[in-house]
């Protein structure tokens, strides 16, 4: 189910909104938020919810284990089970295809035929996100940073929360263990106004300007045709502020939702196009990603403490497996080699890029980010790189190929983005006049959804 | 606690007001006859369909101002060719008159697509009705939507009406590819305790009731209108061409591939072959009639020109030759449409609808005209066979 569907909209949130409040206990609330959680997943596909179950019953006894036992043996096996299991999940559903597709081209270009048939696995919707929170849970409650909660559906509603369970933002236990514990004292008028303002503007992002763009730009780039220099920018610009709406608009209701049900969810998007350097924009961009790519990789491979080769090993290593994270093909692989090389390039020669007027590095950044676009976008390596031969060989403009709306479009998204507040640094508590533009906003969205096809958002293929 | 009350013209109220609004617009809209949000009867025709019928059995929709597909979906409005239009359905969700089976059995049975249901056509401009009129024998429109038709359903049906023996005439469409059993929900129902089998399998879904909305049929209106070329790229690529007379003509340019690259036919020959061996053998005469693409019939007639000069379809060439061959009644319409088309060009008569895929009543009667003589003789060689 889509939060930009009629039946989310209009059938889930409702009763999902209802039955929550008109309960009181704490322990009611669990059940009910993990009951609504599974519901919400059933939508896509009820088979896969025993996976997630599975997932977390691991993960929930692997933390009354830690939190029962002293001895370090026992506390090390509750540590490696769960995330072995998890990342056994993640490797058989997302990355057993890949393996096999890449194994047949590997054996190809040596001339050796391979013949393992392809197994078809369906991925999972939502897998790479659950997974990193239970392995989140697991790893921090071995840190000792969090204390492992005993009540089971305390940690199940955690894992199944509707609002961030199939794309993110990835939520740590720490960040939402204080609400969790005072649910029950949750007010509901508290979150209203924060919550709906949060949810709305996300959903005029995803359906007003994110879908809007895609609309236009999305028949060229997937039609495989040699695009026009101007026209590959545009497409590959439109794709950059459509990623981020999409995004960020998901982010921003997830946040709304959270705050409907007394949960503060942090923050995913901190305006990643206003960075001026590359380590700017990831400590910028899907920030709970990045954060926990920072902890649970970079810093475990020894972060930015040695020689700097092995700093640059740990960098590119930890982009590298951010880029597979994020789906199995080359070129999500090669998506992170590039920004891998990118912050290495940076932690090298950035005094210099420092020295540049801001204008200056802010554009640079933006241009750098949005080349590394064309490989997150592309279907397949050979995809990318027309788009980049396109981008950076002149075969004119192409531009009379779009309809003046797209124009439109990338102005506002360019105003918004690089030069409004984002939702985080708003203060949500609109007067008259902007309630009532974002009422006629929403009314828009609600037509919108009810009469056009709802359009996945792009990270739930992650 | 007093602070934290939301007050009236806040985004916290405004925002769930508007979708409780929704809401009761659903509720008020239900009330009002679906007819006054659709474009033409085939939408409600088909939004009301079961899985097991090829309509929802007994009904009637009435819908004024009516226009094409290709209008709808490339959002042209000034191309629209606006007509009345009324579709009923007998008992057993078949688009013939409800009285038609009271106290007659059909001579004939019409198998087919949206073509000869008559998808854009009022009851009595279809090709079942026409047929009716001029040979004064009971006709029977068993044609489904998206689907030709296979061996069960026809047994099918021909059981439920207790048809002995008799014509079965049977649609091929230039596009359309061998049938690969699509109808068999159909014929078991059929085959079922009809009617009360249909309705039974519908069920009630959630997601049905809220697709099925009023109000989203009012949105879907809306939407449709920014994919108009200039604001938003067209949901459907369709094009708007001009005729050697000046008149605008819309075509569907998956369509017009067709018109300049044939597909081959002998997959479809064997198929049709072994289709009407099987039928003959059960007392029933097969007529074939090979319906062409509106590009097929009007490309040369276009400027520019969309396939250079006039150039048959191979596929409808082929199949018909190969069927001939093999001694089976084909009616093939390309050459009378070919010829009719470019005669009443200049009458700015159409055999298809300027604003839609399907053909007019005018290219319905055209049809219908080349099909009398072969139905004809198919009729009196049926008796004679009965007689002896």
């Amino acid at each position: 189910m889509l939060f930009n569907s009629p039946m989310f909209l209009f059938v889930f949130l409702p009763l999902a909104y209802a039955g929550f409040w008109r309960l009181e206990s704490k322990q009611q609330r669990y059940v009910w938020l993990t009951f609504t959680g599974y519901a919400f997943y059933s939508f896509w596909d009820a088979r896969f919810c025993a996976l997630m179950a599975f997932s977390t019953l691991v993960s929930y006894l692997a933390g009354r284990g830690l939190l029962a036992w002293k001895d370090p043996k026992r506390r090390k096996l509750c540590l490696v089970l769960p995330i072995v299991a998890d990342l056994m999940l993640l490797g058989f559903f997302k990355y057993t295809n890949f393996a096999i597709s890449s194994a047949h081209s590997i054996a190809g270009w040596c001339g050796q035929s391979f013949s393992f048939p392809e197994l078809g696995i369906i991925l999972p919707v939502g897998i790479s996100f659950y997974t990193f929170h239970t392995i989140s849970y697991i790893v921090d409650a071995y840190r000792g940073t969090i204390v492992p909660t005993r009540n089971f559906f305390e940690f199940s509603c955690y894992v199944s929360l509707f609002s961030q369970l199939v794309a993110g933002p990835i939520v740590r236990f720490r960040q939402i263990e204080g609400d969790l514990e005072k649910i029950d004292r949750a007010d509901w008028r508290a979150g209203l106004n924060i919550g709906w303002s949060f949810f709305v503007i996300g959903l005029i992002k995803k359906v007003l300007i994110a879908d809007t763009i895609a609309l236009i730009i999305d028949p060229r780039l997937n039609e495989q045709v040699q695009l026009a220099s101007g026209e590959a920018w545009l497409c590959m610009l439109g794709y950059t502020y459509q990623l981020y709406f999409d995004f960020s608009g998901y982010s921003d209701m997830a946040v709304g939702l959270g705050h409907l049900f007394g949960m503060k969810l942090p923050q995913n998007f901190d305006s990643p196009y206003k960075a001026l350097n590359i380590a700017d924009f990831w400590r910028r961009w899907h920030i709970s990603l990045s954060s926990c790519l920072r902890d649970y990789l970079y810093i475990p491979f020894g972060g930015g403490r040695g020689s700097k080769l092995l700093v640059n090993r740990n960098l590119l290593l930890t982009m590298l497996i951010g880029g597979l994270w994020h789906g199995a093909s080359w070129t999500f692989v090669i998506w992170g080699a590039y920004h891998g090389l990118l912050l290495v390039s940076y932690r090298q020669w950035g005094a210099l890029w420092d020295r540049m007027p801001r204008l200056l590095q802010r554009a640079g950044t933006f241009v750098l980010v949005v080349v590394g676009w064309a490989f997150f976008r592309a279907n397949n390596l050979d995809s990318a790189f027309h788009i980049l031969g396109s981008m950076f060989s002149w075969n004119g403009l192409g531009a009379e190929a779009f309809p003046i709306s797209l124009f439109m479009l990338l102005g506002i998204g360019a105003l918004i983005i690089h030069l409004f507040p984002n939702t985080f640094e708003v203060k949500h508590s609109w007067g008259l006049l902007p309630s009532i533009s974002l009422g006629a906003l929403f009314v828009l969205c609600i037509i919108i959804v009810m009469g056009g096809d709802p359009s996945p958002f792009l990270y739930f293929q992650f | 606690m007093r602070a934290l009350t939301p007050k009236i013209w806040q985004i916290g109220v405004i925002a769930p007001g508007i979708l409780i609004a929704t809401c009761l617009a659903e509720a008020v809209l239900r009330f009002m006859p679906a007819e006054s949000f659709a474009y033409r009867t085939w939408e409600l025709a088909i939004a009301n369909k079961t899985p097991a019928t090829a309509f929802r059995p007994l009904s009637r929709w009435v819908v004024r101002r009516a226009y094409g597909d290709l209008a709808r979906m490339g959002s042209f409005i000034t191309t629209r060719e606006y007509h009345d239009e009324v579709f009923s359905t007998d008992a057993l969700g078949f688009r013939n008159p409800p009285g038609l089976l009271s106290n007659t059995t059909p001579k004939i049975l019409l198998f087919g697509t949206s073509f000869s249901v008559g998808c854009g056509i009022t009851d009595d401009e279809t090709l079942s009705a026409f047929l009716q009129q001029r040979l004064q024998v009971p006709v029977y429109n068993a044609a489904a939507p998206g689907g030709s038709c296979d061996l069960s359903l026809i047994r099918s049906v021909r059981k439920r009406l207790g048809v002995a023996s008799g014509v079965v005439l049977i649609e091929v469409l230039e596009r359309g590819d061998v049938p690969q059993n699509q109808m068999n929900l159909l014929a078991s129902a059929l085959e079922g305790s009809g009617t009360n089998t249909c309705r039974s399998q519908a069920g009630f879904s959630i997601v049905d009731f809220l697709e099925d909305s009023k109000v989203a049929m009012l949105a879907r209106n809306c939407c449709r209108l920014r994919r108009n070329g200039w604001l938003l790229p067209r949901r459907v690529d369709v094009r708007e061409r001009r005729l050697l007379n000046g008149d605008q003509l819309l075509f569907l340019s998956s369509h017009e591939s067709l018109a300049v690259k044939p597909r081959e036919p002998r997959q479809a020959i064997e198929h049709w072959t072994r289709f009407a061996e099987a039928l003959k053998a059960e007392n029933l005469q097969v007529i074939f009639f090979l319906v062409p693409e509106k590009p097929t019939v009007y490309g040369h007639l276009l400027s520019p020109s969309l396939n250079g000069e006039p150039r048959k379809s191979a596929f409808l060439s082929g199949l018909a030759k190969g069927l001939t061959e093999r001694g089976i009644s084909v009616v093939n319409l390309q050459e009378v449409f070919w010829k009719r088309a470019a005669e009443d060009l200049l009458r700015h008569k159409y055999l298809y609808r300027k604003d839609d895929t399907h053909w007019s009543p005018h290219g319905i009667q055209v049809a219908a005209e080349e099909l009398i003589p072969e139905i004809s003789s198919a009729l009196l060689s049926g008796t004679q066979t009965v007689s002896n």
